[in-house]
């Protein structure tokens, strides 16, 4: 019979017994690396050697409709771009434009937005000195997905592609909005030009690039 | 005028606030804008090609 206790005490054997001892990843086996070892905290978009869009903001209007919705603690410079996907109905009995603002600049005149509209047949733009990015009807609905990025020469620029209604009155509609002030965007306000134009289940998210 | 609510939240602190602000509706208004139809479109460029404009 071996005895063990007389063996040479070897590297291996301490390997064995100190469990305090960090092993190289290569010592793993594939196999043996499964998520469910890993705490759903420790999974960060930070850990990635790649960029990605992670969610900043998830908001749903909930008791009662509201007229702004207004994002704070935002760093467009840092964060490189935003990604915008904002669901509304409007119940109120009036259509009303839904403005997009920066950085508490709620004046109109301080923003030009140029859109294209397209229902059935029939095609209507224009070039307007405000800040609307979507135009919903009363008592329909609009989905919006939207970029925000500030151009080369420093101006934030907001594009957003709009699906106006649902249905067999599925409409499209492609709105650009551009502020006039060269600056980072700090808050972003959702604006309702009608009062409570937001209505409850209505849902804001914000995306912003993780590095 | 009338009181509206305004939801605010930031990201960093992801703290949730209601707000309640005084506010002016704006007048309802249909936005201006030109509608081109299609079918006028065709007919614009028959109506073009007989005054030998293209």
């Amino acid at each position: 019979m071996v005895n063990l206790l007389s063996s040479t005490f070897s590297r291996k054997h301490a390997d064995l017994i100190d469990v305090s001892t960090p092993h190289a990843t290569a010592d793993i086996a594939d196999s043996a690396i499964t998520t469910a070892k890993i705490a759903d905290s420790a999974v960060t978009p930070a850990k990635l050697s790649f960029g990605c869009w992670e969610k900043v903001a998830d908001i749903t209007v909930e008791g009662s409709a509201v007229t702004d919705i207004v994002v704070d603690g935002l760093d467009l410079d840092t964060h490189r771009a935003y990604m915008i996907i904002f669901k509304v109905k409007n119940p109120t009995a009036n259509s009303s434009g839904m403005h997009i603002f920066f950085n508490d600049d709620t004046n109109d005149a301080n923003y030009y937005q140029q859109y294209l509209y397209v229902s059935g047949t029939d095609i209507s733009a224009n070039r307007a000195n405000n800040s609307i990015f979507t135009w919903v009807i009363n008592g329909k609905e609009n989905n919006t997905w939207g970029l925000l990025t500030r151009g080369p020469t420093g101006i934030p620029k907001f594009h957003a592609l709009n699906i106006r209604e649902g249905g067999s009155t599925v409409s499209i509609e492609i709105r650009h909005v551009s502020w006039t002030t060269s600056a980072n965007v700090t808050k972003i306000q959702i604006h309702s030009d009608q009062a409570d134009a937001i209505s409850v289940g209505s849902n804001l998210m914000i995306f912003k690039v993780s590095k | 005028m009338v009181m509206v609510k305004q939801l605010l939240y930031n990201v960093r602190t992801k703290e949730v606030k209601i707000k309640e602000v005084e506010f002016t509706p704006e007048k309802e208004t249909v936005e201006p804008r030109i509608i081109l139809k299609l079918e006028d479109l065709a007919k614009l460029i028959e109506y073009a090609k007989k005054a030998r404009w293209i």
